[in-house]
Order: C-alpha cells, then sequence, then structure tokens
C-alpha cells in the first residue's frame, strides 16, 4: 500500500485522514499488509472458499406481516428530523 | 463471604430459597461497583432500575409465585449488545448517546428468566482490540495488576466477574473477544458455536465470525447462563435449529474416556514459557483421570491471523459504512454538503483502530485486490476448516494454551497493531472454523498473573466442552483464587 492508495480508500471509506494521520497509518498498515503476503505460500487454486462455517445455506421462513417499529422509535435516535423525516443536506444539486 | 463472593448459581439458589433477598445482593453490589469500579473501570452505565427490579422478584418469591432460571442474578452485558432501558454505545463516540429501540435476542431471555441487567461494559470500540485500551471512553484496568489490561475486547465484562462487581456478564468473541481477556481476568469465557446464540441486536462487527459469548467465575455459571441464552431464534438468519442440551443436569455426567489434542504449533516458538508449563500440567490432570493425550497437528494455524485480519476487516468496513451520520449516532455540525457531512461524522467519530480496519477491509475489497486479499483468506479459511474436521475425527477435545503471553502492560502495544493482532493467534482458528472454545484457569505465572488454557470442541458440542471444563476444577482450585484488589 503506498500513499496514493491510502487515500484512495481512505476516500472510497468516507474518511478523511489529516496528515499526521495519514502518515502513522502508512506506517502501520504497510507493515500489516506485508505481514499478511504469507498467505500468498499456500496453493488454493482447488480450494473453495469458505464465507458461513454452519450447515445451513438459503433460510427461508414464511412471508407473515408482524409489527414492525413505530415512526416514533424508528426516528429516536435522528441526529436532525423534520416531522416524519430523517433531515441531511441536499444530496441532488 | 460477602453477597458478591458467591457464583451466580449460589446467589440464584440463596434468593430462591428466600435465605437472601434480591435486592439485598442489587444493593450490594452497587455499593461496591461504588467503590471498586472506578479503579477498574468495567462499567460504561449502570442500570438505574436494578434495584426496583430486584424487589419485584422479592415479592414474586414471597407470594409463592414460580421465578425464572436466573432469578434475581445480577448479569453485566457487554455495551455493543443492545438494551432498550440502557444506552448502547460500543465503546464509540458514533454512538455515545444511541438508544437502541429494541432489546437483543439475549437480553429478553435473560429477562424473561428474571435476571436483573446490572450495567453495560466497556470495550475496544464496536469490538475492535484486544486490550480494551481502543475505547472511546476510557481504559479498563486488570483486576490482578492495575498496570495491565484486561484484554479485550470484552475487557469490561472480564474484569468486572473477576473484581466480583457482577456475578455473570456477556461479551461478545469474534477474534477471540471473550476467550482471551477471561484468560487474562483468570475468569471462565465461553464461546459457543458460530449460530448457537442469536446475534439479534449484537451490533454486527464481522458478522461471519462473531458469535455472542458468557464469562464467569465458574462452568457450572456458564452453563446456567447458556442455558437460558442459547437456541433458535428467526431473527438471526444464522441461527441453528439444533435441539439444545440440559447443560447444568448433564454437567458432571462426562464420557469415561475421551482423547485429547495437542497441536504442536499451538506450543512453539513465541509461547511465554510458563504458560507452556502450566497447561501441560493441566494435560497432566486429564491424563490421571483416564484422558488419552494425543498430539497432533492443525497445519495451517500460521496462517490464522492473516487470513482473519482480513477477513474481519473486510467485513467490518461493510457493516460500519452505516454509521454515516443519518439515522442515528454522531453528526458533524455546519458542513458543505452531504458528502462532507458523511466523511466529517465518520471521521470526527470513529477512533484510529477502528479507522484502520475500515481502511484495511476497504482496501482488500477494492478492484485488483479483491482477489489477492479477500478471496485468497476465505480459500486460507477453509483449509483452516478442513484442520479441525479432519482433527476431530480422531480426538474429541483439542487443548491448547488460550494466547501466548500473559496480561500485559496498559499502553504497551498500542503504537503497534500487528504486534497486538500476532497475539490472537491462538483463539483465532475458533472463530474461523466457526467451532466452539472455552477458557479456563489453569494457573499462575510467578507473577501472580492468571494464566488460560482453551478447550475447542466440534461444532454443537459445547455440552462436552462444559463437562470437561468441570472435570478440570473439579480437581483443582485455580478458579478459586481471587485477586488482591477484591479484598483491599
Amino acid at each position: 500500500m503506498d500513499k496514493q492508495q491510502l487515500e484512495y480508500v481512505a476516500n472510497l471509506s468516507r474518511l478523511h485522514l489529516g496528515n499526521d494521520e495519514e502518515d502513522l497509518f502508512l506506517e502501520q498498515l504497510q507493515k500489516v499488509f506485508i505481514y499478511m503476503e504469507k498467505i500468498n505460500a499456500l496453493d488454493t487454486d482447488k480450494v473453495i472458499a469458505t464465507y458461513n462455517t454452519t450447515d445451513a445455506n438459503n433460510v427461508f421462513r414464511e412471508d407473515v406481516v408482524i409489527p414492525s417499529l413505530s415512526e416514533e422509535k424508528a426516528l429516536q435516535n435522528a441526529p436532525i428530523q423534520n416531522k416524519h423525516f430523517f433531515k441531511v443536506q441536499q444530496v441532488l444539486d | 463471604m460477602h453477597l458478591y463472593e458467591f457464583t451466580a448459581l449460589q446467589i440464584k439458589e440463596k434468593i430462591k430459597s428466600g435465605e437472601t433477598l434480591a435486592q439485598e445482593v442489587i444493593k450490594e453490589l452497587l455499593d461496591r461497583i461504588k467503590v471498586k469500579d472506578p479503579d477498574i473501570g468495567s462499567y460504561l452505565s449502570i442500570n438505574e432500575n436494578a434495584l426496583s427490579k430486584a424487589c419485584a422478584i422479592d415479592d414474586k418469591i414471597k407470594s409463592g409465585q414460580t421465578v425464572g432460571a436466573l432469578a434475581g442474578i445480577p448479569i453485566a452485558i457487554k455495551d455493543n449488545i443492545c438494551t432498550l432501558d440502557l444506552k448502547t454505545t460500543c465503546g464509540s463516540k458514533v454512538l455515545s448517546s444511541f438508544l437502541s429501540p429494541y432489546n437483543a435476542h439475549v437480553v429478553e431471555c435473560i429477562e424473561k428468566e428474571d435476571g436483573i441487567i446490572i450495567g453495560k461494559t466497556n470495550l475496544d470500540e464496536f469490538g475492535m482490540g484486544s486490550t480494551t485500551e481502543h475505547s472511546g471512553f476510557k481504559v479498563t484496568r486488570n483486576p490482578w495488576d492495575l498496570q495491565r489490561i484486561p484484554g479485550g475486547s470484552s475487557g469490561g465484562a472480564a474484569a468486572s466477574v473477576a473484581a466480583d462487581i457482577s456475578f455473570l456478564s456477556l461479551g461478545s468473541d469474534t477474534g477471540g473477544s471473550v476467550r482471551q481477556p477471561a484468560s487474562f481476568c483468570g475468569v471462565v469465557g465461553l464461546k459457543p458455536t458460530y449460530g448457537r446464540i442469536s446475534r439479534y441486536g449484537l451490533v454486527a462487527f464481522a458478522s461471519s465470525l462473531d458469535q455472542i459469548g458468557l464469562i464467569s467465575k465458574d462452568v457450572a455459571d456458564t452453563a446456567l447462563l447458556l442455558q437460558v441464552i442459547c437456541g433458535y431464534d428467526n431473527r438471526d438468519s444464522t441461527s441453528l435449529q439444533k435441539d439444545v442440551p440440559k447443560y447444568i443436569e448433564q454437567l458432571d455426567s462426562i464420557e469415561k474416556k475421551f482423547k485429547i489434542g495437542v497441536p504442536k504449533e499451538f506450543f512453539a516458538n513465541g509461547l511465554n514459557e510458563e504458560i507452556s508449563k502450566s497447561v501441560n500440567e493441566a494435560l497432566d490432570v486429564f491424563k490421571k483421570n483416564g484422558a488419552e493425550i494425543v498430539e497432533m497437528s492443525l497445519p495451517h494455524t500460521e496462517f490464522g491471523v492473516a487470513a482473519y485480519y482480513i477477513i474481519s476487516a473486510a467485513e467490518a468496513s461493510s457493516n460500519l459504512a452505516r454509521y454515516d451520520g443519518v439515522r442515528y449516532g454522531y453528526r458533524t455540525q455546519n458542513c458543505k454538503n452531504i458528502i462532507d457531512m458523511y466523511e466529517r461524522s465518520r471521521s470526527e467519530s470513529f477512533g484510529n483502530e477502528v479507522k484502520r480496519r475500515i481502511i484495511m477491509g476497504n482496501y482488500v475489497l477494492s478492484t485488483g485486490y479483491y482477489d489477492a486479499y479477500y478471496l485468497k483468506a476465505s480459500k486460507v479459511r477453509t483449509l483452516i476448516k478442513n484442520d479441525f474436521d479432519k482433527a476431530f475425527e480422531k480426538v474429541d477435545y483439542i487443548i491448547s494454551p488460550t494466547t501466548p503471553v500473559p496480561a500485559y502492560k496498559v499502553g504497551e502495544k498500542v503504537s503497534d497493531p500487528l504486534e497486538m493482532y500476532l497475539l490472537d493467534t491462538y483463539t483465532i482458528p475458533a472463530n474461523l472454523a466457526g467451532i466452539p472454545g472455552i477458557s479456563i484457569p489453569c494457573g499462575f505465572t510467578n507473577n501472580g498473573l492468571p494464566i488460560g488454557m482453551q478447550i475447542m470442541g466440534r461444532h454443537y458440542n459445547e455440552q462436552g466442552l462444559l463437562q470437561v471444563a468441570r472435570k478440570f476444577e473439579s480437581e483443582t482450585d485455580f478458579h478459586k483464587i481471587k485477586p488482591k484488589f477484591n479484598a483491599t
């Protein structure tokens, strides 16, 4: 990982890093990624990836209507709200 | 003997029989928290309604009504598990005032059985860290030595049980976050099979690895709480539809002959000598009691840490995308536009360890790196899982140290994340494979720091783990030794 890549990924992550933070993270993450390279020593061409360790595959349930959160509860943590809605800055120019 | 010194099971019996009132227990515990917790820092919030709940249970008992399996037991909840009445902060400034609109499944189960939520415990922010120093609010300290970390991320949960300021705790374990602090604090910590306990209401860190776990003073207490919170819940689609055994009743019904595998990779370079000695002595205890000890190999162990930190960071980067300041959580002031609002809200409120993991995760998932990192790590996960599948064809349990070193000093590894990650090497494989693991006290270093032994078993065999752990407890006294801090 180089500085340009770090800035690119930070932007993807919607994180703004200060200069000091950028230098610190770059040094720390470079060390981590060098360590992670060790998995390349393994031949995994014929190995199927594991994303889930239980034997469950598709989990179906009946499509039953049940009560959901009330509007009041759903909005109780809103940083800013306007009547029934979460309020944010203008999204479209 | 003070009430807070009893185990959860003992205190429940006292309350049920009328020998002690639930309100006496709560009062004594709240007083003790006030005096002792400022030195430990295990709690982020205390339940102001605990006393009235205790009084209600006393009334039930007095009037002859039946009470639940956890009647009157004060239970501490890690602060990444949602509670209606208490804030759920995840140890993060992002959620410093977040009040969940619902209770987690486990909290519903505890309240249904008359357990009393006593408070919410400190953690590394969103569970990311192994020391509880990465909390956005405060550092938690180890009751065995206040200069040392309690482990993490469920550090508050483990420290509170060790310091006798909670009877039982719930934590969460993504790469060892229940077993490692239990080991550092000299208490019992169980990570059940992935899917055994519903994650409904557990704030997600790495969804394919996260599992709610239990921390207690002894094995019987873990069995007591597991009985209540284990089982299928349709609100978590990875929850398992498996029968729940009678853990407490079966606790002493251990099979006469069983085979314990000892993986050589877990005793290799880097393991502290005192820990190695203690775990080997523990193996002798099993041997004397008729267990067959077999040396074996889990050949892909050394790749676990790398695979885990790729997979867990990838899942975390996706899970933590939800903290954008729109519907809940921290929102910055005076921003230029909506993108600026997202960016500043996140940057101003996440701690460094969380930022690092989000960046790591988005990097390993980004175009050009997905195959090399995320896909590759997911394949390595298969190899690690296969190692265990093969091993469990030959042995019933696998025993190892829980950690390669005892609790280290506060601040010692803060500047070097990789060094901290590498110390998770013995706990991570169980999460990658989805199998259950328990850490129990098995000795002390010359400095008087607790040593933990990890017992791992086949998928769904929590019962076996509890029986083996209980057998060890019945032959030894390590679980009865308390930190000096408790007496002063």
